[in-house]
This record gives C-alpha cells, structure tokens and sequence, in this order.
C-alpha cells in the first residue's frame, strides 16, 4: 500500500516511530510543510496519488 | 475528486489556501471544515473569501466557535455555519481528508 504522511509542523517522535513501523511493508513517503520543499500543485497530484494519506 | 481539508490550527492558513487554489485549479473539489482554533481564522478575511472560489465550499462548527469566542459576524453567507454533521459529511464524500 502506498501510504503518504504529511507533517504539518515537522516530524515528531511519535510520527517517525510510527513511519519506520509501516515502511517496512508499504510505500511510504513523508511531506514535511515546515521545509517548503513541494508546490502546493505537486503537493495536491501526492495527495491522490497515494492510497492513505496521514496528516500530523 | 474531492479533497477535504479539516483545519484544526489556526497556523497553517497559508497551507490550507495554497492547497485548496492548487486543487481546484486541477479540477478537484474541495470542502474545508473549521473546528477548534481553527474557528479563529474565520476572523480572517484573507482566509474566508477562499469561500468565493469555485469548487470550494467552507463551513464550520458554530459550537466550537462559540467556545473560542469567534464572532462570526460579518462571514460571507456562502460559510455554511453548521457543525460536526458537516465534518462527517465531509469525511464521508472526500476522496482524501487532510489535516491541518
């Protein structure tokens, strides 16, 4: 499963356990807001793009 | 497709506009549902007038609101003042939901 986490405000202890956790089966990616480094367009074609998608 | 954007915070204003423009101008829908701090943007007029993009529809918990001490005087009519009925439907009719 393609599974896309987006950290509004930067990766947390919790987020990261829980990424490492469910990237050992699945396709994962993570969007930090906090680093600006996505348009918001490429941003948006990610979001549906991925199966499940999980803001933090 | 529609997205739907659950705007918790009132700190990522800038995100919650950059995204939904982005989406619409892709030919996405997309449904924003304000509780909580989130309420205080409604003060907001840079973020309330996204309400008058096409493909975007806004509506908020008049409860939380209310509890955040948010004057909803003078939101355009098109912010349907309403409650977790409306986060539900949103949640039930996006394609994706996301936070912020």
């Amino acid at each position: 499963m393609k599974i896309l986490h987006i950290l509004n405000d930067g990766p947390s202890q919790l987020s990261d356990q829980i990424i490492s956790v469910q990237s050992k089966d699945n396709n994962v990616k993570v969007i930090d807001l906090s680093k600006k480094e996505l348009s918001y367009e490429a941003m948006v074609d990610e979001i549906f793009s991925f199966d499940k998608v999980i803001s933090w | 497709m529609k997205l739907g954007i659950f705007v918790n915070t009132n700190r990522h204003r800038d995100q919650v506009l950059g995204i939904a423009k982005a989406a619409v101008s892709k030919g996405h829908e997309v449904v924003i549902f304000n509780m909580d701090d989130g309420t205080k943007l409604l003060q907001d007029s840079t973020f309330t007038e996204l309400c008058r993009t096409k493909g975007v529809s806004m509506s908020f918990c008049d409860h939380s609101a209310k509890g955040m001490n948010v004057s909803t005087e003078g939101i355009p009519a098109e912010i349907v003042c309403g409650s977790q009925y409306n986060n539900a439907i949103m949640v039930n009719e996006s394609d994706r939901v996301i936070v912020l």
